[in-house]
């Protein structure tokens, strides 16, 4: 019996490992230019970069779980954190010391988790334990709750005023250096 | 297992001038095998939803029901439960017509512990999960009494059948996101399961004067490996589908007896102990769902074909295995359930039906197995939830353990799981 659990065991583990990458992914892969920098993963600098190979970002909510959810999730969102809020979102004591934060100073939003993230805002339920606050989506400047109905992988971008589109075109500078 | 049945000894020859088919009966009796068709459903959810859930699953118990949909699961999860069962039964003589109901027996068991660890990811998902469910029930009892009058000679008897124990799975597995809309996984199982049985019964004939005792107990261990493997596939919002093959598996089973007999005051003591092997076959699921808003809708199908139950390394194990298949048959057990969620309220409540046949030739089954469900459920705070629910199910057996004898067994089973989400 030992012997048939080790093969088993291990081709479990080989189909598992062979099945990542499929399409889960566990981390952004390094991007060229971004090694050293320091990068604020936020709305503005998703705009600005992220599109260059995210361009299907609204159908596919990159660091957001992708699934189904029925309506009332959005409306109540204690049902969206029990089964939805992904708990590497949340922030616990040790991403202080991870992003050398001061202490006594509360890392931005759109800093946590950025790894996983990479500035995409969770677009229904805000961090753990603070339930109150207005929903957030990508390209929103405020908060915005999302009707019924509309669905994680479905969320429709916010359109963007013709004075802010402008401001907010790519630097060609960084731009090219990604593209390489 | 092997029993022994004092009424056949003693009045078996009796019976055969009087009928031929009892001798035909006694050739073609049955074997009983617990580990085959005893399936106890696993979670007070899918309990309550009827044992829907191959498709509907959103809780650790994936790893029993169908290992892809620990992808859904997006935060490490503690969760355990608790179950109590209370059976009874009431027997009935063909031909004295003498009717019996004896006591219920109860039982209040373990039920699953188990952890899932959701993998951090960019996109997609990667679950892993582990944990013990018990998944087989041996808790049953059978009682009866008799007297009758054969050929001038007054026969008395009384007898107890009693068992209890069950079969807890060991496992490990993973779910994982191949797609946008499908979901693989998979679960190593370790089984490991402890049998108790007791044969308690006592005849008396008045002509020619005999008074006799059996009193057998058998404790068997039973462990394997073997696996399950499964998928979820949500084409649109609204529609779930699921499905799972789970590999056959060779069971070890260390066997004790312990048989004493009194015969006219003389008693004897046997006691030894010796290890065989079944083999249970492949077993395959399907299942679907429909979420519907508020109310979610699922179904399930298992097939398994018990006649391919197999004795190994067991002496007269040729007549064991024809014995099987002549007992035993395919079985396809239907699961049917709804959960309607008042997020309001933080509670959800359910109902479900099952049926899960007997995996027996159709002329030893009165009544099949099937079960009315229904339970409630609750989100407490945002991290935990509470989940109650009852089954209530009936079936009859004939000519089972004995030509005329009727069992007609009860059952209700109340469950409470509560998991934790950190």
């Amino acid at each position: 019996m030992k012997k048939r659990l080790v093969v088993l065991g291990i081709l479990l583990t080989i189909m598992s490992v062979c099945a990542i990458g499929c399409y889960t992914v566990l981390t952004h892969p390094m991007v060229q230019g971004e090694e050293t920098e320091a990068v604020e993963h936020t709305g503005e600098y998703y705009r600005e970069h992220c599109t260059d190979c995210h361009g299907d970002y609204h159908n596919y909510p990159y660091g957001f779980y992708y699934g189904y959810y029925p309506d009332y999730y959005w409306s109540s969102p204690r049902w969206g954190h029990y089964y939805a809020y992904p708990w590497w979102w949340d922030r616990y004591w040790w991403d202080q010391g991870e992003h050398n934060y001061d202490e006594t100073v509360q890392p931005p939003e759109s800093a946590e988790k950025a790894d996983r993230r990479r500035g995409m805002v969770p677009p229904y339920v805000p961090p753990a334990g603070n339930t109150n606050t207005p929903f957030v989506l990508p390209n929103t400047a405020t908060g915005q709750q999302p009707s019924e109905g509309q669905q994680p992988g479905k969320i429709q971008p916010t359109p963007i005023p013709k004075q802010d589109q402008e401001k907010e075109q790519p630097k060609d500078k960084k731009a090219e250096r990604r593209r390489k | 297992m092997i029993r022994r049945f004092g009424m056949w000894m003693a009045v078996v020859p009796m019976l055969a001038l009087l009928s031929p088919s009892v001798v035909r009966a006694q050739d073609e009796s049955a074997v009983y095998e617990p580990t085959a068709g005893n399936f106890f459903v696993v979670g007070a959810r899918t309990l309550a939803m009827g044992g829907a859930a191959i498709a509907a699953v959103n809780d650790a118990t994936a790893l029993i029901y169908n290992p892809a949909g620990l992808a859904r699961i997006t935060r490490i999860e503690l969760a355990g439960s608790m179950t109590h069962q209370r059976t009874g039964n009431t027997t009935q003589w063909q031909f004295s017509g003498d009717s019996f109901s004896g006591p219920h027996q109860n039982n209040t068991r373990f039920g699953s512990a188990n952890l899932v660890l959701p993998v951090p990811t960019y996109r997609g998902s990667l679950v892993l999960g582990m944990g013990v469910n018990r998944v087989d029930s041996f808790d049953r009892t059978l009682q009866f009494s008799q007297s009758m009058s054969v050929l001038q000679t007054n026969f008395s008897e009384t007898a107890i059948e009693s068992e209890s124990g069950g079969i807890y799975l060991w496992s490990f597995g993973a779910g994982m996101d191949v797609s946008p809309n499908v979901s693989v996984g998979g679960a190593l199982n370790l089984w490991n399961g402890k049998d108790d049985y007791t044969w308690f019964d006592e005849w008396a004939t008045v002509v020619p004067a005999s008074d006799t005792v059996i009193d057998d107990r058998i404790v068997d261990r039973y462990s394997g490996l073997n696996a399950k493997l499964g998928v979820r596939i949500q084409p649109t919002r609204a529609v779930v589908f699921g499905a799972t093959i789970e590999s056959p598996v060779t069971l070890t089973i260390k066997e004790d007896w312990n048989a004493r007999t009194i015969e006219d005051g003389v008693e004897t003591v046997e006691d030894f102990n010796f290890e065989y092997k079944v083999s249970l076959p492949f077993s395959m699921g399907a299942g679907v769902a429909f979420d519907l808003n508020r109310l979610t809708l699922a179904g399930d199908l298992n097939y398994t074909d018990w006649t391919q139950t197999e004795y190994k390394k067991l002496d007269d194990v040729g007549a064991f295995n024809r014995q099987v298949k002549r007992t035993y048959r395919d079985a396809l057990r239907l699961h049917v359930g709804a959960e309607y969620l008042i997020p309001q309220l933080g509670t959800s409540l359910r109902a479900g039906f099952y049926r899960d046949p007997l995996p027996f030739r159709s002329d030893l089954i009165g009544k099949n197995r099937s079960f009315v469900t229904a339970g409630v459920g609750f989100l407490i705070d945002q991290v935990m939830t509470l989940d109650v629910a009852w089954a209530h199910g009936s079936w009859e057996l004939r000519n089972f353990i004995s030509e005329g004898l009727t069992e007609k067994y009860t059952t209700d089973r109340l469950f409470v799981s509560v998991a934790y989400h950190l």
